[in-house]
């Protein structure tokens, strides 16, 4: 039997919303609650449902951005909170808004560079960051650009190129194909196709529309209001949807059921 | 860098008109003894009190000693402490302001916890109050202005500090591993240049205010030393009959106030500009 790459067992996780008088946190309301589930590594899943559901906050939980209220999250067996502190985390996100996630103050260069091994000289770390700009299919005259000065799609593919630099395991996608147009969508998932195959990355996608995860994920998971109510292969999750909001979604989708 | 902030600078009409006035002070504080025959402390008795002239052209004080010589001397002192009292009180204000902000929890709490009981600390009472402790020097004088004004410095960074640091781009920089020190220097830094410049210069006039009221109540820098405070002591004892004591001095500090609060305006808003 294949050992799980990431295996979420009870999670459940949110944010405090009332702040006590003396810093105390009073209470607590949670986004994500009870959900379990399991990858392997090389697979790719993707997590659907309508906004406010929790998809962005398991992703958050995830990559280590939302510390869980209960619950354990093992990566390759071994408690999520152990990893090293001040060390690339094994598992990156790409945030929803590439744009936000940038510093406005770093080159292109300079921020992918920020992902490289810290014992490389300046040399090594540019071939680097030229070697993650190729992999991404963007121009070398991009590495003096300030963020500003790219377009969306361009800054989301510099965001892939330096969760790439980090080497992850398991790279975690928040709704990568929103805000951008038909193009753009076809070309970026061309481009996770091509680095699934060839860096064998295990590939978390965060979306909304089931449509434009289907030709990518070797299952899926609906999550709507905080709890995963489905989790099947794609095509058993296509073809005998169980749950009514699944339906909804694939008619949604516009596919025929 | 020249192109994206002095351009924008001159063109700002605040940073401009208080540039025009605050210059002529830095070149008198640069080339101060190339600018007057006189000695600020060399004492004329035969010649004292004697109302602005050809010769002395803003006239003497009680000793004979050149007001004029004394106001380009004291302008090089008081500026002098002016710039390092606030680039003190910066620093300070800064690193308080931006250790709590983004390290959050109990080093946060009683770091801001300190920032407000010395905010609630009535300032001027306790600046007296060290100032007539301790014998007076300039240093001392630096320092107690130093010790009562960080504190709304460290207010503004703390705010921005914990603003930036909930930014996505800071917490992408943590996944990444990026080491804390580092995330403090190229990701809050950049953010916060803004707030630190405007109220450094805003706080440059403050210090000015300060120390001319110290030195007025005789609790700073101390005669024989020129500063524009010591010239504002003098001429207390009598504010008509030599007005030229007081009145030349006041006029440098009401500019130099008014020149520095224009640019640190400006600068706010040149900033603020670039934010949006």
């Amino acid at each position: 039997m294949v050992e799980s790459l990431l295996s979420v067992e009870n999670l459940t996780a949110g944010y405090p919303c009332t702040p006590g008088l003396i810093g105390k946190r009073q209470n607590y309301r949670p986004v994500i609650s009870g959900i379990s589930f399991a990858i392997n590594p090389g697979e790719t899943v993707a997590f659907v449902g309508p906004s406010g559901g929790g998809k962005t906050s398991l992703a958050m939980a995830l990559a280590g951005f939302l510390k869980p209220e209960s619950g354990i999250i093992r990566f390759r067996g071994e408690k999520l909170d152990d990893q090293a502190r001040g060390a690339p985390r094994k598992i990156q996100l790409i945030f929803q808004d590439a744009g936000g996630a940038l510093n406005p103050h770093l080159n292109i260069g300079a921020a992918i560079a920020e992902a490289c091994a810290k014992n490389l000289s300046k040399r090594e770390c540019l071939d680097q960051v030229m070697h993650f700009l190729q992999m991404v299919e963007l121009s070398a005259e991009l590495i003096e650009r300030y963020p500003a000065q790219l377009s969306g799609g361009q800054k989301q593919r510099v965001c892939i190129a330096r969760a790439l630099a980090a080497k992850p395991e398991l790279l975690i996608l928040d709704e990568p194909f929103s805000a951008q147009d038909l193009l753009i969508q076809v070309q970026l998932t061309d481009l996770l196709r091509h680095l699934k195959s060839t860096q064998k990355l295990t590939l978390i996608l965060i979306a909304h529309d089931l449509l434009t995860v289907r030709s990518l994920a070797d299952r899926v998971g609906i999550i709507a209001r905080g709890h995963l109510i489905e989790y099947e292969p794609t095509a058993v999750l296509f073809s005998q949807p169980r749950t009514a909001l699944t339906r909804a979604l694939l008619e949604a989708a516009e596919l025929d059921v | 860098m020249k192109s994206v902030f002095w351009h924008p600078f001159f063109r700002n009409k605040n940073c401009r008109t208080g540039l025009v006035i605050i210059l002529p002070f830095l070149i008198i504080a640069i080339m101060q003894g190339a600018l007057t025959r006189h000695a600020p402390d060399t004492q004329n008795l035969s010649m004292t009190l004697a109302a602005p002239s050809a010769r002395h052209l803003c006239g003497t004080d009680y000793f004979g000693r050149d007001v004029f010589a004394r106001l380009i001397f004291g302008t090089r002192l008081t500026l002098a402490m002016a710039f390092g009292a606030a680039v003190l009180a910066t620093l300070i204000g800064t690193l308080i302001g931006m250790i709590a902000g983004t390290t959050g929890g109990l080093i946060d709490r009683v770091l801001m916890r300190l920032t407000d009981v010395f905010l609630g600390f009535p300032r001027l009472f306790a600046i007296l109050l060290c100032a007539s402790i301790w014998h007076n020097s300039p240093w001392l004088t630096l320092q107690i202005i130093v010790a009562f004004s960080w504190m709304e410095t460290a207010r503004v960074v703390h705010a921005e500090s914990m603003l930036v640091n909930q930014a996505l781009y800071v917490k992408a920089a943590q996944g990444l591993g990026v080491s804390r020190f580092r995330i403090l220097t190229a990701y809050i830094l950049p953010y916060i240049a803004g707030v630190v410049v405007t109220s450094f210069t805003l706080l440059i006039g403050t210090v000015i205010i300060v120390e001319s009221g110290l030195s007025f109540l005789g609790l700073g820098v101390q005669e024989p030393t020129a500063s524009w405070g010591t010239l504002l002591n003098q001429g207390r004892q009598d504010p008509v009959g030599a007005w030229w004591l007081s009145a030349f001095a006041g006029a440098c500090i009401v500019l130099t106030v008014t020149g520095l609060n224009l640019i640190g305006d400006g600068l706010k808003q040149l900033f603020e500009e670039r934010r949006m």
